[in-house]
C-alpha cells in the first residue's frame, strides 16, 4: 500500500489504473480488475470510471516530478525509471501489451454482441458501432499519451506513436460523424461540419497562446528541476568523497605515504565519477582490470596506470585477470609503480604489466616460490594461453596472451549489447 | 640553448609547481596565462617555442585549450603546443590534438619527463603518453591494416606496433630497441600517427572533435 495514488509504469495491462488502484487499496490486482470489468458490464460505468482515473491519476513518473521531492531522492528515482524503462523495452513495451488488451476487448465485445443477437435480442447497430469506434479511438490516443511522456528521442517509437495518435483521432471523428449522421440528414450534417470546424478554429485561435505558454513554463520548470537535481547530486558526491578525503589528509598531514595513498584513491574515485563511460557494459575487461589495480594500489601505496583498448567480457577472462593481478602485485612489491596495457582483439586478449624496477633473475627464483611460476605462467598455460616475462636493468614486463575461446568469439558483439541491462 | 616556454593553466598553484619542476638549464619559462584570451594574447606577443597548454581553460568562446591552439595556428610551425591535463576523457585529448597540439601528457608525470617532452616538441616531434596511444588504438582499431597503408584513416602495421609499445609504457628508445629500428624512425612514425590523428575523417575522431565545436 502506498500513500499516493499513482499509475505504475510496469505490470500494467492498459494504462495501469487497476494496478495503481490495487496498490493504493492494498488489494490483489485481479480483484480490482474483475471489479472494474463487472462495473463496465453494468451499462458501462466501469469504462467511464476507468477513463476518469486514467485522466486524473498521474503516472508514477509525473507524480514524483510534480511533487518536487527532496532533490536527491528524485535523482535516484530518475535512475530507477531509466532502469524500469529499459526493462520495459526488454519485456516488450507496455504500449505493446496495451494493444493486445484492446484487441482482446474489441473481440470480446463483438462476441458478446453477436451472442446477444443470436439469442434474439435486437441490437441497435447504428448506435453501438459508432460508440465502439469512438471508444477504440480514445483508448488508442490515450495509450500514446502515456508512452509519449517517456523518452522522445527514439525516432521509430515516435513515428509509431504519432501514427497511432492520428489513427485514434480519425477513429473518434469517424465514430462521431457516423453517430451524427444517424441523427440528422446529410444536408444538415455538412452544414454542421462546417460550423464545427469554424468554431474549433476560433477556439484554437484563442487557446493556442495559452497552451503554448503553459507548455513552455512547464518545460522551463522541469529543466530547472533537472539542473537542480544534478547539482545536488554532484554536491552530495563531492561531499561524500572529496571533502572526506581532504579532512583525512589534513589529519594525516605528517604521514606522507598515507597522504599519497589517500590522494591517489580519491583521484581514482573522482576520475571514475567524471569520465566513466556509461555505455560500457558492467564486468568488462576494462572495469575488472581497473578494480584489480585499484585494490592493489590501496594495499601497497604504489600507483598503477591502466590503459585498455577494445571491449571484452565473460568468465573466460578470469584466469587472465588473476594472472594479471599476480603480475601487478609482484611489480608493486618488488619494483614500485607499474603500468598495465590491455588490448582486446577479435582473436585474443593481451595484457602487459610493466614496471621500472631493477629486474630480477628468472632462474634464481627458488622452486618453492610459487608467485611467478605457478600463479602467472602455470595459470595462463592451463587456460590455453601464454605468459612471457622479460626482465632487465630497465625493468620487468610480464606479457599475458589468451586466445578468445570459440564459444565466446561469436557472442562477443551480442554480449556487449546484452551486458548493458542488469 | 634553452627553450622558451609559456605555461597556460588556470590554476596558479599548478603553474608555480610546474615552473619549479622544469629543468632551468634547458627551459626558460617566459610567460604564463590563466585563461583563453590572455593566453592567445601572450603567445602572440612572446612567440615562445613551446606552449604547455591545459585542456580545460575558462574564457574565450568556451573552447578551452583547443581554442587557444586553434587561434594560434598562424604562428605555426614556430610555436608548438604540448597539451598537459588531468583529464582522462578521450574527447578532451583528441580535440586539443586536432586543434594542432603536438603531444599530450598527463599532469602526474615527473618534472624530468615534462622537460624531455618539451624538448621533443620543440624539436618538431610528437609526444604521446601511453594513454594517448591507447586512444589512438581505440579510435583507429587494432587490426592489421598494412595493405591500405596509404589512407589517412588507417594506421600502418608499423605505426600500430609503435603505438602499442608506447601504450605499454615503453620510451621511444626502448621501442626502437624492441623493433630494431632507430629512435629517429620511431619519431617519424609517431609524427605520422599525429598527422593522421589531426587529419583523419574517421567518425570516432570527428565525433570527439565535433562535440567540442571544432569542425
Amino acid at each position: 500500500m502506498t500513500t499516493v495514488l499513482t499509475r505504475p509504469r510496469e505490470h500494467r495491462a492498459i494504462a495501469g489504473v487497476c494496478a495503481g488502484l490495487a496498490r493504493y487499496l492494498g488489494l490483489p490486482v485481479a480483484w480490482v480488475r474483475f471489479g472494474v470489468v463487472a462495473l463496465a458490464l453494468l451499462s458501462g460505468v466501469g469504462v467511464v470510471f476507468y477513463a476518469w482515473l486514467w485522466i486524473f491519476v498521474p503516472d508514477e513518473q509525473e507524480a514524483v516530478v510534480g511533487a518536487a521531492e527532496p532533490v536527491r531522492g528524485a535523482a535516484e528515482q530518475t535512475r530507477t525509471w531509466a532502469l524500469g524503462d529499459r526493462l520495459g523495452d526488454r519485456l516488450g513495451s507496455s504500449a505493446g501489451r496495451g494493444w493486445q488488451v484492446i484487441v482482446g476487448i474489441v473481440l470480446l465485445v463483438l462476441a458478446a454482441a453477436l451472442g446477444l443477437q443470436m439469442t434474439g435480442i435486437r441490437l441497435n447497430w447504428g448506435l453501438i458501432g459508432p460508440v465502439a469506434v469512438v471508444l477504440l479511438g480514445v483508448a488508442l490516443a490515450w495509450l500514446q499519451l502515456d508512452s509519449l511522456r517517456g523518452d522522445a528521442t527514439d525516432r521509430a517509437g515516435r513515428t509509431h506513436r504519432i501514427t497511432s495518435l492520428v489513427l485514434g483521432l480519425l477513429l473518434v471523428m469517424a465514430g462521431i460523424l457516423a453517430l451524427a449522421a444517424g441523427l440528422v440528414g446529410a444536408q444538415d450534417m455538412w452544414l454542421g461540419l462546417v460550423v464545427a470546424i469554424v468554431i474549433l478554429a476560433g477556439v484554437v485561435l484563442v487557446a493556442a497562446p495559452w497552451v503554448i505558454k503553459l507548455w513552455r513554463d512547464a518545460a522551463a520548470k522541469s529543466s530547472a528541476l533537472a539542473v537542480q537535481t544534478e547539482r545536488a547530486e554532484i554536491a552530495a558526491h563531492l561531499h561524500d568523497s572529496v571533502l572526506q578525503t581532504l579532512a583525512l589528509i589534513q589529519k594525516n598531514a605528517d604521514h606522507s605515504a598515507m597522504v599519497a595513498r589517500l590522494a591517489r584513491a580519491q583521484e581514482r574515485d573522482l576520475r571514475q565519477y567524471l569520465y566513466a563511460d556509461p555505455t560500457r557494459p558492467d564486468g568488462s575487461l576494462t572495469d575488472r582490470l581497473q578494480d584489480l589495480a585499484a585494490a592493489i594500489e590501496d594495499d601497497h601505496g604504489q600507483p598503477i596506470e591502466v590503459v585498455t583498448v577494445g571491449v571484452a567480457a565473460g568468465p573466460w577472462l578470469d584466469p587472465l585477470l588473476q594472472a594479471a593481478r599476480e603480475a601487478m602485485l609482484n611489480a608493486v612489491r618488488h619494483a614500485g609503480p607499474a603500468r598495465v596495457y590491455a588490448e582486446a582483439g577479435p582473436a585474443a586478449v593481451e595484457i602487459f604489466v610493466k614496471d621500472r624496477g631493477d629486474g630480477f633473475d628468472l632462474d634464481a627464483i627458488p622452486q618453492d616460490r610459487l608467485g611467478i611460476r605457478e600463479s602467472v605462467i602455470g595459470r595462463m598455460e592451463r587456460a590455453g594461453g601464454t605468459a612471457t616475462i622479460s626482465t632487465g636493468a630497465g625493468g620487468t614486463e610480464v606479457r599475458l596472451h589468451l586466445p578468445v575461446p570459440e564459444h565466446a568469439a561469436g557472442r562477443a558483439t551480442e554480449e556487449t549489447t546484452e551486458g548493458a541491462a542488469p | 640553448m634553452t627553450t622558451r616556454v609559456v605555461i597556460v593553466d588556470d590554476h596558479a598553484i599548478f603553474r608555480t609547481g610546474l615552473k619549479a619542476d622544469l629543468d632551468p638549464a634547458d627551459i626558460a619559462v617566459v610567460g604564463e596565462a590563466g585563461d583563453v584570451d590572455s593566453a592567445i594574447r601572450i603567445i602572440h606577443e612572446l612567440e615562445p617555442e613551446v606552449v604547455l597548454l591545459d585542456v580545460h581553460l575558462p574564457g574565450g568562446k568556451g573552447g578551452g585549450g583547443a581554442e587557444v591552439a586553434a587561434s594560434c595556428q598562424d604562428l605555426a610551425p614556430e610555436v608548438r603546443f604540448l597539451a598537459i591535463s588531468v583529464s582522462d576523457a578521450a574527447e578532451d585529448v583528441v580535440s586539443v590534438i586536432r586543434a594542432g597540439a603536438r603531444g599530450y601528457v598527463t599532469k602526474t608525470i615527473s618534472g624530468a619527463e615534462v622537460s624531455a617532452a618539451v624538448q621533443r616538441v620543440a624539436g618538431g616531434d610528437a609526444v604521446f603518453s601511453p594513454r594517448l596511444a591507447g586512444f589512438v588504438l581505440d579510435a583507429f582499431g587494432t587490426a592489421d591494416v598494412a595493405v591500405r597503408d596509404e589512407e589517412l584513416d588507417l594506421l600502418s602495421a608499423r605505426e600500430l606496433e609503435v603505438m602499442r609499445l608506447i601504450a605499454r609504457g615503453y620510451t621511444y628508445r626502448e621501442a626502437a630497441k624492441d623493433l630494431f629500428i632507430s629512435v629517429r624512425t620511431i619519431e617519424t612514425h609517431v609524427s605520422n600517427v599525429l598527422r593522421k590523428l589531426q587529419l583523419s575523417n574517421r567518425h570516432e575522431l570527428t565525433r570527439w572533435a565535433g562535440e567540442r565545436g571544432l569542425l
